[in-house]
């Protein structure tokens, strides 16, 4: 008869261990509603959120590493594949009139050498001539210094117009050169609405983490980037508009692909 | 006799020639992949679906959507929601969103402004744009950065634009989905391997959608289900009008915010600078 008390005992002493261990299971899992909406910062984003039947991500090798944030899952995405190839073939161009450039500027090298080539055999002349000049009566002298004077000028100013004539080309090259580059950009990227077939795959470029103390004004921001950092994010409104401080950054809120974002922004009143 | 020889080889010759042009016009053909009757037979279905939805004027639709979202770790993981999409053409359109994590979501747009609300965080943003549907989501998408998947099926452009991305296209089988009897297509873009459920019948509706970017890390993947068809639904101006929810908040979109902050933040630089 006395074993009976000891089984009722041991059962629940069972019993309120494997609550407990129920219970703790239940605390790590993160419990509430509210633990799960914000659970493990697990990003939302990426291309297939697009929905889309194209994607700027894809023909890009198909990687996308350089474009993740380190550590925090929301995902920066990459800068749209028209205006990188706008950017690239800009650079080439850039490149390429920077070539074209290159016999202007080593021809005004050779001209700037041959000028001073010229000015030493003007001066090893001068001193020649006055060298002369001194056996001279000081008549001829005067006469020969005029003559050479006169040579010098013209020399001198038939070289800087050919100057100004290189510059002046080489500006209007540039100049063409520059406003070929937006026409083909204009063409290529902005022609209409609907794109290269890719204009429904509204990759956005949100930065998920703070990665250096600072950042820049414009850049956008999850509510997960923001709120972990070490500060106490602050609200105030000014004129109507809602900003949130954390330390010396200011952040006012907008929608960006499927969520509302935190933009960095100038301290209210400016 | 002699003139006899020369006759039979002379015809011997001209038949060898016209026998090696026939093989290499033969040759030349087959550098283009034929296309097999059921590939043609896909891209029909296809098309047909495309100039159905397209010419719908009106319909509305409930789909049921999960994409797949590679984290820095290299981690799949699935959110889903779900969409209530009204589509008034030419000018008007209404999506009610619920994404998995609660958080409810409403576009609007009435032909002249395109609103987004967002009913969980009270904010709202809102720009104009007139110009119909088509000119709306493109905006939306392009300049605005937002999202809206399978858009392209919301456009009266739908058969150009597949016309324009579809590279290849074919039939996989004869099938059952959700009960309805359906054409299952598997086709590929540039850049995205998708597969569709066309109902079969008279009434040529997507029923399934999914895409594999198969460029993109993880080749992750958009999945979509349509159910609730009404293509003759009842609908007022009231739908697509936007009346901002007491206590609402105004905010921008992101690229509006972005210019007028860069903005400021050089008028601040400015004033700096200044002693």
């Amino acid at each position: 008869m006395m074993i009976r008390p000891t089984i009722i005992f041991t059962f629940l002493c069972t019993t309120i261990f494997l609550l407990g261990g129920i219970i703790n299971e239940i605390e790590a899992r993160g419990g509430g509603l509210a633990s799960a909406r914000r659970g493990g910062n697990f990003s939302r984003s990426g291309p297939a959120a697009s929905g889309s039947f194209s994607s700027r991500s894809g023909r890009q090798s198909g990687s996308l590493s350089s474009s993740r944030q380190a550590g925090m899952s929301q995902r920066s995405m990459q800068q749209p594949r028209g205006q990188q190839a706008g950017t690239s073939r800009m650079d080439t161009r850039h490149s390429q009139s920077q070539q074209a450039r290159s016999p202007g500027q080593t021809s005004r090298q050779e001209s700037r050498s041959a000028q001073q080539s010229r000015n030493q055999q003007a001066r090893s002349d001068q001193l020649q001539q006055s060298k002369q000049s001194r056996e001279q009566s000081a008549t001829d002298r005067e006469e020969d210094r005029q003559r050479q004077r006169d040579e010098s000028r013209e020399d001198w100013q038939e070289d800087r117009q050919e100057h100004r004539d290189e510059v002046r080309e080489d500006w209007q090259q540039h100049a063409d050169d520059a406003r070929e580059d937006r026409q083909d950009f204009y063409e290529d990227e902005i022609d209409d609405d609907w794109g290269e077939g890719d204009w429904d795959a509204g990759e956005v470029l949100v930065a998920g983490a703070i990665v250096a103390g600072t950042v820049a004004i414009g850049t956008a921001l999850t509510y997960d980037a923001v709120y972990s950092q070490s500060c106490t994010v602050t609200e105030l409104v000014v004129s109507g508009v809602t900003y949130y401080q954390c330390g010396p950054t200011w952040y006012s809120r907008a929608y960006a692909g499927d969520s509302i974002t935190y933009v960095v922004v100038a301290p209210p009143g400016y | 006799m002699k003139y006899k020889t020369f006759g039979f080889i002379g015809l011997f010759t001209l038949l060898c020639l016209s026998g090696l042009t026939a093989l290499a016009e033969g040759e030349a053909q087959s550098a283009e992949p034929p296309v097999s009757e059921s590939q043609a037979e896909a891209r029909v279905i296809l098309m047909e679906m495309a100039g159905f939805l397209s010419k719908t004027q009106r319909f509305r639709v409930t789909t049921h959507s999960a994409h797949d979202a590679v984290q820095g770790n290299g981690r799949k993981i699935e959110f889903g929601e779900v969409r209530n999409v009204t589509v008034s053409r030419p000018d008007q359109l209404r999506i009610e969103i619920e994404r998995s994590d609660g958080n409810r979501n409403l576009i609007l747009y009435d032909g002249s402004n395109i609103t987004v609300n967002s009913l969980t965080e009270k904010v709202y943003a809102q720009t104009e744009k007139p110009g119909g549907i088509d000119a709306a989501i493109a905006y939306f998408i392009q300049e605005l950065h937002m999202h809206l998947p399978l858009a392209v099926l919301l456009t009266s452009r739908l058969g150009a634009e597949l016309e324009n991305r579809v590279q290849s296209i074919d039939y996989v089988e004869s099938t059952d989905i959700f009960g309805v009897p359906a054409h299952h297509l598997a086709g590929l873009t540039e850049t995205v391997d998708f597969q569709v459920w066309v109902a079969a019948g008279d009434r040529s509706l997507p029923l399934r959608v999914v895409l594999t970017y198969r460029y993109a890390e993880g080749q992750p993947q958009y999945r979509a289900q349509f159910s609730d068809w009404d293509l003759a639904p009842e609908i007022n101006n009231a739908m697509f009008t936007f009346t901002p929810p007491q206590g609402a908040q105004k905010i921008s979109f992101l690229n509006q915010l972005q210019n007028v902050a860069v903005q400021q933040g050089e008028a601040a630089e400015q004033a700096g600078e200044q002693p």
